[in-house]
């Protein structure tokens, strides 16, 4: 019985092992995921587990990038982290909404937005605050569920 | 007793004694194999009682099914393995916790590893007005 019970116990206590030692260490890292993550070095071991889990996770895209695409994700890597938690995930929700736009349709307006004057730009931008204010207090009753916004994720930088 | 039953006392009686001399006269083959026969059926029954279930064993209480020992209930579970149950919960939770997490990290990596290797620079998805401009000429 002991030693069954034994046995039992290791076989729970497995998951919680690995649970524990998933923060990794930039010595720990590989040579390609130093190299995807070279920008982020001098914080790196400062950064929570789940933080370094996802720039993990974005490091394994990175090996599947073109070599322009690894070029552009060096060169905004600092100015990302150097972002609020708060306009990370704006950026994120703009770019959900952006990729309906195919690409080459984006880039032309996005060339066409550049040439507007400031006074244009702003009436734009608060077009877009007014709107998402009007969603967010629009009225919830064709569908109560789909308006609860979702949770923040635990995941910030 | 009446003449009937004597007759009949009287006839056991001359069978038995006809039975006890035929036991006299037999053939000792015969008396092992019945000797051998005889331990080998006690040795099975013994065996049975040894490996059968003590649930067979137990009284059955015809009409008094709420008053019947059940063997399940009847045996309170030791703090060990309410320990273990409880462990085993924890656990689990832990578990559904740190998938749902690994989850959302994989979705938040998707999203952030294609910002920012996309064609529009990062200013491009911080500015209102882009995207205000992007919603309304689709």
């Amino acid at each position: 019985m002991s030693k069954r019970l034994a046995c039992y116990l290791l076989f729970l206590f497995l998951p919680l092992l690995s649970y524990a030692a998933d923060t990794a260490r930039w010595e720990q890292l590989t040579p390609k995921q130093q190299q995807a993550l070279a920008p982020l070095q001098p914080r790196w071991n400062n950064l929570p587990p789940n933080v370094q889990k996802k720039w993990l996770e974005v490091a394994a895209r990175y090996q599947k990038m073109s070599p322009p695409e690894q070029q552009r994700v060096q060169e905004r890597l600092k100015e990302w982290m150097a972002l609020s938690p708060e306009q990370r995930r704006q950026a994120r929700e703009n770019f959900r909404e952006a990729k309906q736009v195919p690409m080459q349709k984006r880039q032309e307006k996005w060339q066409q937005y550049q040439q507007l004057p400031e006074d244009e730009k702003r009436r734009l931008a608060q077009t877009q605050s007014a709107e998402k204010v009007r969603s967010a207090t629009a009225p919830q009753s064709a569908n109560m569920l789909s308006a609860v916004p979702a949770p923040p994720p635990k995941v910030s930088p | 007793m009446n003449k009937h039953q004597s007759v009949e006392v009287a006839y056991a009686l001359r069978l038995k004694s006809l039975l006890n001399l035929g036991l006299e006269n037999f053939d000792p083959h015969i008396s092992a194999q019945l000797t051998h026969a005889r331990s080998l059926a006690l040795g099975k029954q013994a065996h049975a009682t040894q490996w059968a279930p003590k649930e067979n064993l137990a009284p059955v209480y015809l009409g008094h099914s709420s008053a019947a020992p059940s063997s399940f209930f009847s045996q309170r579970p030791s703090w060990a393995v309410w320990g273990l149950a409880l462990f085993t919960l924890v656990l689990t939770l832990l578990v559904v916790d740190d998938w749902q997490e690994t989850q959302q990290i994989q979705q938040v990596a998707e999203v952030d590893a294609m910002i920012l290797a996309d064609d529009l620079p990062l200013s491009a998805h911080l500015d209102p007005g882009f995207i205000s401009v992007l919603k309304t000429n689709e």
